[in-house]
């Protein structure tokens, strides 16, 4: 009997395949093979994926805006509606996405102080605080001044335009928090930012991450477990220290090796640390 | 496994650039996006062009081959193509050069990539522009270069559209068309941030094959300092639209004099790391170039080390006595290695 926060078993999503003129279904796509796993509160699960793997059409599944062939999950061991629109708001605060693209996720007619106001709205609230008093404190919560929510997302920068839409995603106050590569769209610099602020949203909100991403290295210091997934189906889920110390699977060996580590560009300068000549080898 | 670094010998210089200074005319005034930047490229080696969005990478890149656009223009500086000016020639002579001498490639795979004509087309038309010969003579030109950049069946892509392949054969494609004339330099502009890990990889590979083959000049331009170290023998760092590091790669990862080129260095996740150890960044955001200072640091703001001298004056690039080719503009600059600090943790 697991007590996992969430429980997914043998998740599965196909997608008919149509022909161009007369949209006849010919055949099938499956997009996601038998997904199983359990998701414990305060645990990041990292997922890597490459195009084409299905790591969007989990997360998607998962929301709820993209219904499932077939399979079971369970939130708190109660079964979770396939639907979004079926399952009561109570339920819907408790799932949240932060997707890749912030400039995309925002409504661009709406002011930072609309799109948060819009969360409280619809999932409501129990603080006596007046909505300018929350919404000032959930900016602050994500590191953004609170002089910020009178503008419009295209007056922000990238960096800022993602901490709005993971407040937005804070302010139904999530149990768990879907998270689409929302660093990819980043520079390295202020990615180490956001990353450094799920870190902290985790330590002080309890929250329970699934996070999406190509870069290896980011979930090295994120993820308590990681899932390799390919054509739909996981190869690998393991703690994350194993999979990068013992990967078992052959893709996941790819996947290692084909990371460009900067530390591999380190590891060349100290073997010739010391050397006198300008030439380097080749070993 | 890495990629094999070359001995830097004496070798010709492809491209020398110096003092490029473009701008653009905004409404809320002028915006410096190329700040007199200086550097140069030999025969079969890379230079890395490493910033962040707003850096002026990109526009560096585009000002090489004068495509840069209203309201912007370049008012200033030389761009040497085996010793001739490219700024001083008119657009016809510049329509010849590029794809011919000089080859681009750019991020979004696919965007200079007719959907409606078949591939096959479009390299031999590329290939035709530049020299006289048959349908026949180019067509085999252009399947060769297709099995170049690895392509596994050349003929199926030569036949093909763009859309019927996946992102990785198309910015082969890319690669294609950008060197089927055997230009002299080829440059790539972020040209697998959009791409799977793996892909990644294999393009650059890709890349690294076809400059040995061919013997061009490269110049890479990313804001991944991983990529960038695995792939470039020097490395020039921009910041605000200036050249604020350049040296040699092995260099400047292992004594990065700049706060800003160490900052980033420290920036990049390692896959060593261990688990919630806080993602090492730089603080603040990368400045407006139009609000931005003149005679001043860049980086200022955001700069642990700044002094009253970084808000004042403008540092100039220079080099140390014991390394002269290694050249930085910063008052302050960084004493301890990195490397030593990475060491460490």
């Amino acid at each position: 009997m697991s007590d996992a926060l969430l429980s997914v078993t043998d998740l599965k999503k196909r997608f008919p395949l149509r022909s161009p003129v007369l949209q006849r279904v010919v055949g099938e796509k499956v997009v996601l093979d038998g997904i199983t796993f359990d998701l414990d509160r305060g645990e990041t699960l990292g997922i890597v994926g490459e195009s084409e793997s299905g790591k969007s059409t989990l997360l998607r599944v998962l929301l709820g805006v993209v219904e499932a062939s077939s399979g079971e999950m369970l939130l708190d061991g109660q079964p979770l509606h396939p639907r979004i629109k079926d399952r009561p708001n109570s339920i819907k605060r408790r799932i949240q996405m932060v997707f890749q693209d912030p400039s995309k996720a925002l409504h661009p007619r709406m002011t930072v102080f609309r799109s948060l106001a819009e969360t409280y709205r619809i999932f409501g609230t129990e603080s006596d605080k007046s909505i300018d008093q929350q919404i000032a404190q959930l900016l602050n919560l994500v590191g953004l001044s609170s002089h910020l929510a009178r503008r419009y997302p295209h007056q922000l920068s990238g960096g800022q335009r993602q901490r709005v839409v993971v407040a937005r995603a804070l302010a139904g106050k999530p149990d768990i928090l879907l998270c689409d590569d929302p660093i990819t769209a980043l520079d390295v610099s202020l990615s180490a930012q956001v990353l450094n602020l799920f870190l902290d949203l985790q330590e002080h909100l309890g929250l329970t991450y699934i996070f999406v991403t190509n870069d290896l290295a980011v979930l090295r210091q994120l993820a308590h477990r990681i899932a390799i997934l390919r054509q739909g189906s996981f190869v690998e889920l393991s703690e994350a220290k194993r999979i990068y110390s013992h990967p078992e699977d052959g893709y996941t060996r790819e996947l290692l090796e084909a990371a460009p580590s900067i530390q591999r560009g380190l590891q060349r300068g100290l073997q010739t640390e010391g050397s006198t000549s300008g030439r380097t080898e080749t070993p | 496994m890495h990629a094999p670094h070359k001995a830097q010998e004496q070798r010709r210089n492809v491209l020398e650039v110096e003092d490029l200074e473009t701008v653009f005319y905004t409404s809320r005034g002028t915006l410096r996006a190329v700040d007199r930047v200086s550097f140069s490229v030999q025969q079969g080696r890379t230079l890395g062009i490493v910033g962040e969005s707003g850096s002026g990478k990109s526009v560096t890149a585009r000002s090489i081959i004068r495509a840069v656009e209203s309201p912007g223009a370049i008012i200033g500086g030389k761009v040497l193509l085996f010793g001739e000016d490219l700024l001083g020639l008119t657009e016809s002579q510049m329509r010849e050069i590029r794809g011919r001498d000089i080859g681009m490639i750019f991020q979004d795979p696919g965007a200079s990539l007719n959907p409606v004509r078949r591939i096959g087309a479009q390299l031999v038309e590329t290939y035709r522009t530049h020299h006289s010969a048959a349908k026949g003579e180019a067509k085999e030109v252009a399947l060769e270069t297709l099995a170049r950049v690895g392509l596994g069946s050349p003929s199926e892509v030569f036949d093909g559209y763009g859309v019927d392949f996946s992102a990785g054969v198309t910015q082969r494609v890319m690669i294609a068309m950008a060197i089927i004339c055997g230009p002299k330099l080829l440059i790539a502009d972020e040209p697998t941030t959009m791409l799977g890990i793996r892909t990644q990889r294999h393009i650059l590979e890709a890349l690294l094959k076809v400059q040995e083959d061919l013997g061009m000049a490269m110049i890479l331009i990313t804001h991944d300092f991983g990529v960038v170290s695995w792939v470039a023998d020097d490395i020039m760092v921009m910041y605000g639209g200036r050249n604020v590091e350049y040296a040699q790669e092995r260099e400047i990862l292992q004594r990065p004099r700049h706060h800003y080129t160490a900052g980033l260095i420290r920036s990049v996740p390692l896959i060593e790391a261990r688990k919630s150890k806080r993602f090492a960044s730089i603080p603040g955001f990368p400045p407006d170039m139009l609000e931005m200072c003149y005679e001043c640091c860049p980086f200022h703001p955001r700069c642990d080390a700044a002094e009253e001298d970084c808000r004042t004056v403008r540092p100039a690039l220079s080099g140390t006595h014991e390394n002269p080719d290694h050249t930085f503009a910063c008052h302050h600059p960084v004493e301890k290695s990195v490397l030593d600090e990475l060491a460490r943790t």
